[in-house]
């Protein structure tokens, strides 16, 4: 504990290793990208906004932007790639699944925060947030597989032949129609 | 044969003694018929006349006649000692037991003729009553002497009794035949209070015997006291004491003889008309069951010859013929038979048509069984149908689940790798305070150091000026002393010169 009061007292009175840590932030910034200026900078605002309290915290919730953003591009991959579901109910495009992913990922994380929960390490929040993420997929999905049937014909004769080969070919000439 | 060995064996001891014989065969002949009883009373008198001769002229017979007093006295003696050991009351109602005993035996004794007799003879007899009561009362005073004396008293008290025997004899031969028969008016006056079962004759026959051989003792000592000059007087509760002495003796000792005899001729007696009734009753049962057999022989035989010959048995009901009731019963027994006959061949012909569409019922029953056991089979086929087809379904609520499961796992990860990858950085921000702190603690360590040197240095100034200041203040008091002393001198100097004029004026006094 006097360790931690000594380093505690050390950060407050002493501004030398503020100048420091600038200074290697402005080092690291000059080679990288923008966005891993941005990055670096959310990284050292979360840390300066943890040790203020004083002590360390393991929460995995809230999570941060980054992770938010981790999380959404795992989302377009699966809508957009093939799996299971999307041997069934078909793929979406980048930009819909894109759209998509995000309204998913911003309804579960506004019903996660309401959320209220003695768990400090905020597991069972985390679980709920990827179990309403998981429900608004699916029917998202199906969703979409029921609109699709409804809007065309050629559609329509690809689902009623419900074979697998087919199945595979009708999403791929969709894609390659949108990307020509 | 008891009675008749006991009898003998007393005739041997008092053979000279005629009055005790005489009084053992009255005894003997009530057990036998009545004309008997008239024939022993004369041979009876001659014998008593024979025997006085006899006593008259043999001086032997005296000794023996001595040995039976002696027997008679130590007798007398035994009841004295046992009242000592029995309470009063029970005594006195054995008395009175035994003595509804005698009344009883004198009633079976005594029959038609004999009952006849003594009431003739108790008219003439009123006048001899004082004697008996002199004579009883002479008794109890010989007992008296038999306790107080020794035995040598005893032995001349018999050879007195004998010497006087002869004298009593000769001249008082009628009255002892009066007392005889006062005694037995006594006895059927005594019968007619009291009335008692059959049975209880019977078992107090022997106390009658014992007690007259007692009695026989009784007179004898009576002649002897008649003529002595002893004058004896004695209370009434002696003699009672003595009466009741005797009975017990009597009741106990006899009962178990006479009881086997009368029991065993009642016994013999009894047998022969059960034996008549039982020999009636065995030919009566062999008579009926002779009947029984001829009616069982009929009733055998006549419904045989009916089976053997149905027509004619027919014929004889259709004609109405009807003789003894047997015969009657015997015909319908056959009619009955033939018309079971008939039935039977019927009912065999019915039984076997019905155990037909039994069999064939059963036939049926087994077919629909097997039709709703192929109609069970076909129902369990479209249930596992419909099971199969609800499998389909659960198929894909399964993908849609496996699909969930895998998004949220993919979540979870990408989650808890982000989160670990942030704590991995802070790790190494915290880290890279740590090194600066250490740094910075170095230097405080040398600072530290220096403050301690300085430290050092200031104290050891602050002890110097310490020191001086004491030194400043013990300089203070040392003046403020020597003033003080000053001061203290000058008083000292002003009190002696203010002292010096006093004696001056003392002296020219």
């Amino acid at each position: 504990m006097a360790e931690t009061a000594e380093t505690i007292n050390t950060t407050i009175s002493s501004p030398p290793p503020e100048s420091e840590s600038s200074t290697t932030i402005s080092a690291m910034t000059d080679p990288t990208s923008q966005e891993a200026a941005s990055k670096d900078t959310d990284l050292t605002k979360e840390a300066e906004s943890e040790k203020k309290p004083g002590g360390i915290s393991l929460r995995i919730w809230p999570p941060t932007q980054k992770t938010r953003d981790a999380v959404l591009n795992r989302l377009i991959e699966t809508l957009s790639t093939e799996s299971i579901l999307s041997k069934r109910y078909g793929t979406l495009k980048s930009d819909d699944a894109t759209t998509v992913a995000k309204l998913i990922e911003e309804e579960a994380y506004g019903v996660a925060s309401n959320a209220v929960s003695s768990d400090d390490d905020g597991i069972k929040i985390l679980e709920l947030y990827s179990k309403e993420i998981s429900k608004r997929m699916l029917e998202s999905v199906k969703a979409r597989s029921n609109a699709s049937v409804g809007n065309g014909s050629v559609e329509d004769a690809n689902t009623d032949a419900s074979e697998v080969s087919k199945d595979d070919a009708g999403p791929a000439s969709e894609e390659e129609k949108s990307e020509a | 044969m008891d009675l008749e060995s006991e009898s003998s064996v007393l005739e041997s001891v008092e053979d000279n003694n005629g009055l005790i014989g005489d009084l053992d065969k009255e005894l003997n002949s009530p057990v036998e018929t009545s004309p008997l009883i008239s024939k022993g009373f004369g041979l009876r008198k001659w014998k008593r006349r024979l025997r006085r001769d006899l006593v008259k002229d043999d001086t032997s017979v005296s000794m023996e006649n001595s040995k039976a007093l002696k027997r008679v006295l130590s007798g007398l003696v035994d009841p004295n000692a046992k009242q000592m050991h029995l309470p009063g009351p029970e005594v006195r109602q054995d008395s009175v037991g035994s003595v509804g005993s005698v009344n009883s035996v004198v009633g079976f004794v005594m029959g038609g003729e004999s009952y006849g007799n003594g009431l003739a003879f108790a008219a003439g007899v009123d006048s001899d009553n004082s004697e008996d009561r002199s004579s009883t009362m002479s008794h109890s005073w010989d007992k008296h002497r038999g306790k107080v004396s020794g035995g040598k008293s005893v032995i001349s008290s018999g050879d007195s009794s004998q010497q006087r025997k002869s004298s009593v004899e000769k001249s008082n031969k009628l009255r002892g035949e009066r007392i005889k028969i006062e005694k037995e008016n006594s006895h059927s006056s005594m019968e007619s209070a009291d009335s008692r079962s059959s049975n209880f004759v019977f078992m107090q026959g022997a106390s009658y015997s014992l007690s007259s051989r007692e009695q026989g003792g009784r007179r004898m000592m009576d002649y002897d006291d008649e003529n002595s000059d002893h004058d004896a007087h004695t209370s009434k509760r002696k003699d009672n004491v003595e009466e009741e002495e005797e009975e017990t003796e009597d009741y106990s000792q006899g009962d178990c003889v006479e009881e086997s005899q009368i029991k065993s001729n009642g016994s013999s007696d009894n047998l022969d008309p059960l034996i008549v009734a039982v020999n009636s009753f065995q030919t009566l049962q062999e008579a009926l069951q002779k009947e029984l057999q001829k009616f069982q022989e009929l009733g055998k035989e006549e419904p045989i010859t009916s089976l053997h010959d149905g027509g004619e048995s027919s014929s004889c009901i259709h004609a109405g013929h009807e003789g003894a009731s047997e015969a009657s019963s015997s015909y319908r027994f056959g009619s009955e038979k033939m018309g079971e006959m008939e039935l039977t061949s019927l009912d065999s012909e019915i039984l076997n048509l019905v155990n037909n569409v039994e069999h064939l019922e059963i036939k049926l029953e087994e077919a629909k069984r097997i039709l709703e056991v192929k109609e069970t089979q076909i129902r369990e086929l479209e249930s596992t149908i419909n099971v199969s087809e609800t499998c389909n379904g659960g198929t894909e609520i399964g993908i849609e689940d496996i699909f969930q499961q895998k998004v949220e796992a993919e979540i979870e990860y990408i989650i808890f790798s982000r989160s670990v990858g942030n704590l991995k950085r802070r790790i190494k921000l915290i880290e890279e305070e740590k090194t600066l702190g250490l740094s910075k603690l170095d230097k405080a360590e040398t600072k530290a150091e220096n403050l301690k040197n300085q430290a050092q240095d200031l104290q050891n100034h602050c002890v110097e000026i310490t020191e001086i200041q004491e030194v400043e203040c013990l300089k203070k008091r040392a003046f403020k002393t020597t003033r003080c002393l000053l001061l203290q001198l000058g008083l000292l100097f002003i009190l002696y010169y203010s002292l010096l004029p006093e004696p001056e004026i003392a002296v020219p006094t």
